[in-house]
């Protein structure tokens, strides 16, 4: 019997090639994409999920709101407070403090063995209680020597084997180069594995605090922001109390810090809105996460829907077979459970073609997505039960609809008809069709919206402008011989400009203290960011100078400040009054650069004291050099000799601030670049449906046609027809789309401070884009059957 | 065999009820071959669809082998169907997708009759209407003689006691035509009860009775001689 069902399913699939073909693709890309998009949703959410007793494992958030300023929220803390909050509060079990050991704990690092030298960005001072919290696995060495001791160091196995290749590290002597001229001996006390992949914590190497570093002005502020620090707490019943009690804590020390604590499990997709995080590796918007998952399953539905329709397209043409078979003896339950079979049959297929296409295009995901996602992945245990899952749960779900509408065909009627179609009997076909393409009409927008929104933030006048200029990162031992490297590629043909500065443009910005004296007389300090600029800074920009000057000469006590500065300070004229950032000598405001965005368009501009002092190389991270358009090859070949020649180091990094823009709105692009994929494919099947519907729509009126043709309706009419029935289909979902849409995207747009009205032609736009694809589609199939001889189609009737 | 008395039918659409059997009483005995004749529209196909549980009556009744079945429900006929009835078409009704051989098993396979029997009963009567040869052929490639063999082949594979007939000659030409009857012929001889539809006087001669519908209603009887 089983034999049987299943010759008639492959019979009928070659009968059928075309619409098979469509209907098998069709699935394969949904659940191709649902997997891929599922694969990657599942990798983000298993972040840090396997340090054990990861529930109990908080990183401390602090909620900064200086008098003045607009709050902001940090993931870093400065060194002093776990210990403080650990000795005022017995819920906390623990504490671990990560921080990055360069810049600020030592200027920079290199690692150094029998000559062979390593430069260490990934670094960090850790407590020893690293060791159970995050539980690494152990190569060498023994879990309570983890930075127990000064001047002992712990490297993961793949920097242990650049550094001495396959012989063991344990208690060997590297030297450490930590400024320009010192040079400390460390001991390997461990070796453990490489952190895992999906650890938002992606260091390489650990050494404990300094002592010296602890005692000193940074190590004991309560307000710097310096590192992460987790805590641990078994009783984690009721976390809010806990953070108030760690506030109260806080506030003895400083009244401008609140404290809230981070689950370990949601560092890697909870701390978008965090303006202050470091050592949160590939970190991701969880919002996206979840578009991503709703996406999927609308992939899905809608390639599952183009099954059910076509299947019962098909199966409305089997009615004879249908009907011989009850004839001759099939019972109801033979009927279903065939075209169960059958729908299984094609599930199967498409299940295999669907891992064919996973395996091709997860490279292309890892590439847009910046992962390292394997196949291997797929064909785990688990995934067996998804697949499983997904072939029985689509056969049901594909199969049970068809299968009861040709079972319960009337045997007589069907034998004379041969067709099971009817007018109602369309009717839950046009509700699936419909709700297909209001799926593919909400992509069709969302990624209007997207497009236009990214094409806003790249065209945007940022008050500045950044067209051909490269930013060259430098180190202290570079800031410290800044003069002469810009004097050096100054001469390198090519190059128009060089400017130096310290804040991150298109980043947070770095906020320190300011004092000044208001127009009421009140002394005043507030927190600012602060940038400190070359001094052709403002004109290497073309930023607008609206009162007062731009810098004419390094100075210490000169600054120029924005107008967002400006009018919270209060003056009408600010120029000339006194004011001076905390802990430098006094100064007086020079200038008033009109306001630039110089954080990304997420944030409104906030308030920047701009100072050009030449002697902090702390402050010199920056070199900006601008080069003419051509030949910049050659331009880029050139510097990169001269940085060389000057650093003594071989590294020589280089971006585009265009590019650093594109990093900057990276996850915008990403959900653009996925919902463009992901609705194209979801537009693609719906379409091939279309299509194949079409198709089998044009035969059921193949006789209608006929007659037409035979009284006189011309090939217009005909085509027109036809094409009516679908697109006010594809109307209706347009009408119910485009609400939806514009809901999500408004919701979407808010995350923007600088951002664009949605316009009614941008949902007219792609309203008419997705009539006009429906109506190429269905054409397809009504100008064939408008063309046709109706002496043909009336004959074999 | 069968008893029907006072069956009605209507056909309805939204505006127009038409009769399609009108108070039509009749009895066939076992083994007789009987032929239903009319003009189209007359109630033929009706009633053939009724006798063979197609399709249920709208009143009177139906008494099939001393069973009433006029209100039986669909799964009770099918039982009652698949052990005691073959059908034969004008438009032979085979399926496509299946050969010769697999299209004359369908029938056993709905019964429950185990594979290694299928096999020697569909080879037999394969055999009997001379189609054997044919067998791995699927019903495109035979000519119209061969596929209504095949299709009364489908019909008598589980040695039913009532053959319906519904113009079996109908889409063939008269040598093949011919043919069909004599197995029709045979069939009757060997016991089978057959009842045809048909607008062919010729063929009405190799039954022994034939029966006039006009509107529903018999007209007239002719026993043949």
């Amino acid at each position: 019997m089983l034999k049987i069902y299943l010759k008639t399913a492959y019979r009928n699939l070659l009968k059928n090639k075309a619409y098979a073909f469509v209907n098998i693709l069709g699935l394969a890309v949904g659940i191709a994409a649902c997997v891929l998009i599922g694969l990657f949703v599942s990798n983000e959410r298993s972040f840090d999920n396997f340090v054990p007793n990861a529930d109990k494992i908080y990183r401390l958030t602090e909620y900064m709101h200086y008098d003045g300023t607009a709050p902001s929220t940090a993931a870093i803390v400065g060194p002093p407070v776990a210990p403080f909050l650990k000795a005022n509060n017995n819920e906390i079990d623990s504490y671990t403090r990560v921080f990055p050991a360069v810049p600020l704990v030592y200027p920079s690092v290199t690692m150094e063995y029998q000559g062979k030298k390593i430069k260490a960005d990934k670094l960090a001072c850790t407590d020893t209680t690293f060791a159970s919290m995050f539980n690494p696995v152990m190569i060498e060495g023994e879990r309570n020597k983890f930075t127990r001791d000064q001047n002992t160091i712990v490297l993961t196995a793949s920097l242990a084997h650049k550094l001495f290749g396959n012989s063991p590290a344990l208690n060997k002597t590297i030297q450490l180069h930590t400024a320009d001229t010192s040079v400390t001996n460390f001991t390997v006390s461990n070796v453990i594995a490489d952190m895992p992949k999906n650890s938002h914590l992606q260091i390489e190497a650990m050494v404990p605090f300094p002592k010296e570093f602890l005692s000193s002005f940074l190590g004991t502020n309560y307000n710097v922001l310096m590192g992460a620090t987790y805590l641990k707490i078994s009783n984690n019943k009721n976390i809010g109390l806990l953070e108030n009690r760690l506030t109260k804590t806080i506030h003895s020390k400083s009244k401008f810090i609140d404290f809230t604590l981070q689950p370990l499990n949601r560092i890697h997709t909870g701390s978008v809105n965090i303006s202050y995080d470091q050592l949160n590796y590939k970190k991701i918007d969880g919002k996206y996460l979840n578009i991503f998952i709703v996406i999927a399953i609308a992939v899905f539905l809608i390639a599952c829907v183009n099954f059910v329709n076509l299947t019962t397209a098909i199966a409305g043409y089997r009615g004879k077979e249908v009907a011989i078979k009850k004839i001759v003896g099939a019972r109801r339950f033979h009927v279903v459970f065939q075209v169960l079979i059958e729908t299984f049959f094609s599930v199967s297929l498409s299940l295999i073609s669907a891992l064919l296409l996973i395996t091709i295009f997860l490279p292309l995901l890892n590439k847009l997505l910046d992962r390292e996602l394997t196949s291997e992945s797929i064909y785990q245990g688990t995934m067996f039960v998804v697949f499983a899952g997904i072939l029985i749960g689509t056969t049901l779900l594909a199969g049970i609809y068809p299968a009861w509408f040709i079972s319960r065909a009337n045997t007589g009627e069907a034998l004379k008809t041969k067709v099971l179609l009817g007018g109602s009997k369309s009717s839950l076909r046009n509700i699936l069709v419909t709700g297909q393409f209001a799926i593919a009409v909400i992509f069709m927008i969302s990624l209007m919206v997207i497009l236009k929104q990214l094409k806003y933030m790249q065209q945007r006048d940022l008050g500045y402008s950044y067209n051909q200029v490269i930013k060259l990162p430098m180190d202290l031992q570079l800031a410290k011989k800044m003069q002469v490297l810009k004097a050096e590629i100054a001469k390198v043909k090519g190059v128009k400009d060089i400017t130096n500065g310290f804040m991150e443009l298109g980043g947070n910005g770095s906020i320190f203290g300011i004092d000044f004296i208001a127009p009421n007389g009140e002394a005043k300090k507030i927190t600012v960011n602060m940038e400190n600029a070359g001094i052709n800074y403002i004109s290497f920009f073309d930023m607008k100078i609206v009162a007062g000057q731009a810098f004419s000469k390094g100075q210490q006590n000169e600054y120029i400040i924005n107008e967002t500065l400006a009018k919270q300070i209060g003056y009408p004229n600010p120029v000339g009054k006194p004011i001076n950032i905390t802990s430098l000598p006094p100064g007086r405001i020079i200038g008033v650069v009109k306001d630039f965005n110089y954080s990304s368009l997420h944030k409104t501009i906030e308030p920047l004291i701009i100072g050009s002092m030449d002697y902090i190389p702390y402050w010199q991270t920056n070199l900006y050099v601008k080069v003419s358009g051509t030949n910049v090859s050659q331009t880029l070949k050139d510097i990169q000799q001269v940085f060389i020649a000057i650093s003594g180091d071989n590294t020589f990094e280089y971006q585009f601030i265009d590019d650093h823009f594109n990093e900057v709105y990276h996850s915008e692009r990403q959900a653009g670049s996925m919902i463009a994929i992901i609705g194209g494919l979801a537009m693609l099947i719906s379409c091939l449906g279309l299509l194949s519907l079409a198709a089998f729509v044009v035969l059921r009126r193949k006789k209608e046609i006929g007659i037409r043709k035979v009284l006189g309706a011309s090939v217009a009419n005909i085509t027109t027809l036809l094409s009516k029935e679908f697109l006010i289909l594809v109307f209706i979902a347009f009408v119910i789309a485009s609400p939806i849409a514009y809901y999500f995207m408004n919701k979407w747009l808010q995350g923007f401070a600088y951002r664009i009205n949605i316009q009614w032609w941008v949902i007219a736009g792609a309203g008419a884009m997705a009539i006009v694809i429906a109506f190429i589609t269905v054409s397809f199939q009504s100008i064939k059957a408008a063309l046709d001889n109706p002496v043909k189609s009336l004959r074999s009737e | 065999m069968i008893k029907i008395s006072n069956l009605e039918k209507f056909y309805r659409t939204e505006e127009v009820e038409t009769i399609a059997l009108n108070k039509l009483s009749m009895e066939v005995a076992t083994g007789e071959f009987v032929a239903i004749m009319g003009p189209s529209g007359c109630g033929k196909s009706t009633l053939l669809n009724i006798l063979g549980m197609l399709d249920d009556p709208d009143a009177g009744s139906y008494v099939f082998n001393e069973i009433e079945v006029a209100h039986f429900n669909e799964r009770k006929r099918a039982d009652l169907r698949k052990h005691n009835i073959g059908f034969v078409f004008q438009s032979f009704n085979l399926i496509d997708e299946l050969t010769v051989f697999e299209n004359v098993e369908l029938p056993l396979i709905y019964t429950g009759v185990a594979a290694s029997e299928r096999v020697k009963r569909v080879e037999e009567v394969l055999d009997k209407m001379q189609i054997m040869h044919r067998r791995n052929h699927y019903p495109q490639q035979l000519s119209g003689g061969q596929q209504q063999r095949v299709a009364i082949a489908r019909a008598v594979v589980n040695k039913p006691k009532l053959i319906l007939a519904d113009e079996p000659t109908g889409n063939l030409d008269s040598s093949n035509g011919n043919d069909v009857m004599e197995l029709l012929t045979d069939l009757n001889e060997q016991g089978t009860t057959i009842i045809m539809v048909t607008h062919s006087e010729h063929d009405a001669r190799y039954s022994h009775r034939i029966i006039r519908l006009l509107d529903g209603q018999t007209v007239m009887e002719n026993i043949m001689v």
